[in-house]
């Protein structure tokens, strides 16, 4: 489980340093694509267990997660969207 | 050799090894590697090289990232990186789909390795130094041993069960066959289509499709495969319409084929900026919706509308039963689903989404429709899957709640029968192909406009009962939209007017 891939939405904050939420990120090894109003970021779920301080597994999505503290100036919101599936 | 009009040889969408193995020959007084030889020369000794030119190859060969795993009076077998083969020969290695026998008479496709560049010889698989001075004469790289797929036919089998075919079918009664003739194919168009992958099945190679070769977003996956079949199955629908426009398939799905990337497969999709986007995928929320939409539905909303502000036409289905922000947004062309039985009679599929959105301008899902099969299961398309996929295993069994008999292939053949709005999506993407590639200079919004006041009024039927349950009536309606495609409705109107 701990493998499992999985995206999250981060919202900006007005007037976010955003370098320095991109380094954090890198620093973790959690990756992101810039988004309009934020980024999406992504990993696997054992990364994001380990550096947001909260376990995805326990979550049921759509769900807003808790912003590390690190990153509360720059980040106003974490969002873990419902999942997407294929309409077959 | 050609088998069903099956090239010797094609695109390959598998990634090149880490390591390739390959024997290096040493330079002898005599070389098999000169064009004009094609015997073997009998005198003792005619190809061995000086063991001293033999200890210089081989220490330079390791400065270079080489390995040696064997050695001979004639040359070395070698490990190696590609980078190290092409710092060799100054050629690209590349890899490529071969048409081989296989066992019990079987052919099979097989992925080869092969040196391409201006210096080096035509023979496959076969490479020069770069330079003379290094006392190679040859660099041979190993064919595979390894299989890479089983071969699936690039021809459908029958099923007992009413059907339609790509692209024969699924052309004819969306009236696309006399724009191909009069050469309208889409040309020239690019669509994206983020999905769970894409699997080069020879349905694809014979009908001389173009699909670049797929990308990854969720790391470690494999680009050349599609565990559930169902991007590979859906992308058949865009060339029915399409023929021409060139695919570029994104793999959105973990090694399990579950769909955990599909908003990066879109913000990619975007990025490499096509006509058009076709995504048949959604998540499925409360309806009626409990307030308005929340602020992950406004984040994705507002990347759709930056792709359609970008000029890209955006096209999601509708749901099958299910409510989704994707299709809702204003400018998407959201595809539905009208079912057409054996007597050419159109209904609203029950199988699809149908709706009037109370978010955003209160726009009506869907746009329009494409051809999508009725309840329990939607079999009704027969579409090209990998062989054992989730999909081709799935659809060859029964459904025990609903009950549903088995679509009539096998568990393996690389067939399945399966719509939903997911085939709907791609078939409108290629019928916007099929405009744009005629009328480059159309937006998004015109090509919808052509679409829709050119479409097949839908009087019968009803969208997805259990949640929906609107009617198709006369005139634009709930469930069906304006209607199904006419194609060349489509095309007419959009020469007439844009």
């Amino acid at each position: 489980m701990s493998e499992q891939h999985v995206e999250l939405i981060l919202q900006w904050e007005a007037d976010a340093n955003t370098d320095r939420v991109r380094d954090w990120l890198r620093q973790r090894g959690i990756g992101f694509m810039p988004m309009q109003s934020g980024l999406l970021i992504f990993g696997n779920k054992g990364t994001f267990d380990q550096h947001l301080s909260v376990s995805l597994d326990n979550i049921t999505p759509p769900a807003q997660i808790p912003v590390p503290p690190e990153l509360q100036n720059d980040v106003k919101s974490i969002m873990l969207p419902s999942p997407r599936r294929p309409y077959a | 050799m050609m088998r069903f009009g099956l090239p010797v040889e094609t695109v390959s969408d598998n990634p090149l090894p880490r390591e390739i193995l390959g024997y290096i020959s040493v330079r002898g007084p005599q070389s098999v590697f000169d064009p004009a030889v094609t015997t073997l020369s009998t005198a003792a000794g005619a190809y061995q090289a000086t063991p001293t030119d033999r200890a210089e190859v081989s220490r330079n060969l390791q400065n270079q990232g080489f390995t040696i795993i064997a050695e001979s009076p004639l040359g070395v077998s070698v490990s190696g990186p590609p980078g190290a083969y092409e710092d060799l020969t100054g050629g690209t290695v590349v890899a490529k789909e071969r048409l081989t026998h296989g066992e019990a008479g079987y052919h099979f496709y097989r992925t080869h390795l092969d040196i391409i560049g201006e210096q080096q010889p035509s023979v496959f698989g076969v490479g020069r130094a770069r330079s003379a001075h290094v006392k190679i004469d040859g660099v041979v790289l190993e064919k595979p041993h390894v299989l890479h797929s089983v071969f699936p036919s690039p021809s459908p089998p029958n099923s007992p069960k009413f059907y339609l075919t790509v692209p024969d079918d699924v052309a004819a009664i969306l009236n696309s066959i006399s724009a191909h003739r009069s050469g309208a194919v889409g040309s020239g168009v690019a669509v994206a289509m983020p999905d769970t992958g894409f699997y080069r099945h020879p349905f694809f190679t014979v009908q001389h499709y173009e699909v670049a070769t797929p990308i990854t977003v969720v790391p470690g996956t494999n680009r050349s495969k599609d565990p559930v079949g169902h991007g590979t199955g859906e992308a058949a629908n865009i060339f029915a319409l399409a023929p021409g426009c060139t695919l570029q398939p994104i793999r959105a799905s973990d090694n399990q084929g579950n769909l955990v990337a599909a908003i990066a497969g879109f913000l990619k999709a975007k990025e490499i900026n096509p006509r058009i986007i076709t995504s048949s995928w959604g998540g499925d929320e409360d309806y009626p919706p409990l307030g308005p939409p929340n602020q992950m539905d406004l984040a994705i909303a507002a990347e759709i509308q930056d792709a359609i502000h970008r000029g890209i036409l955006v096209v999601f289905s509708a749901g099958n039963g299910q409510f989704s922000v994707e299709p809702q947004v204003p400018g998407v062309l959201a595809a539905g689903g009208v079912f057409v039985d054996q007597n050419g009679s159109p209904r609203a599929s029950d199988y699809a989404s149908g709706y009037q959105s109370t978010w955003f301008d209160n726009p009506v899902v869907p746009t329009v429709c494409g051809l999508v099969g009725m309840q329990p299961r939607a079999q009704y398309l027969m579409l090209p899957v990998p062989p054992g996929c989730e999909l081709d295993r799935e659809e060859a069994g029964p459904s025990i709640d609903p009950p549903d008999p088995p679509d009539g292939t096998t568990a393996d053949d690389g067939w399945a029968l399966f719509s939903g709005t997911s085939a709907a999506a791609p078939q409108l993407a290629g019928a916007a192909a099929l405009l744009l590639g005629a009328k480059p200079a159309m937006t998004p919004a015109q090509v919808i406009e052509a679409l829709s006041r050119t479409a097949v009024d839908v009087v019968v039927g009803r969208s997805f009962p259990q949640r929906f349950n609107n009617p198709a009536t006369p005139g634009p309606d709930l469930a069906t939209g304006a209607g199904l495609i006419d194609v060349g409705a489509a095309l007419q109107y959009a020469t007439g007017h844009f």
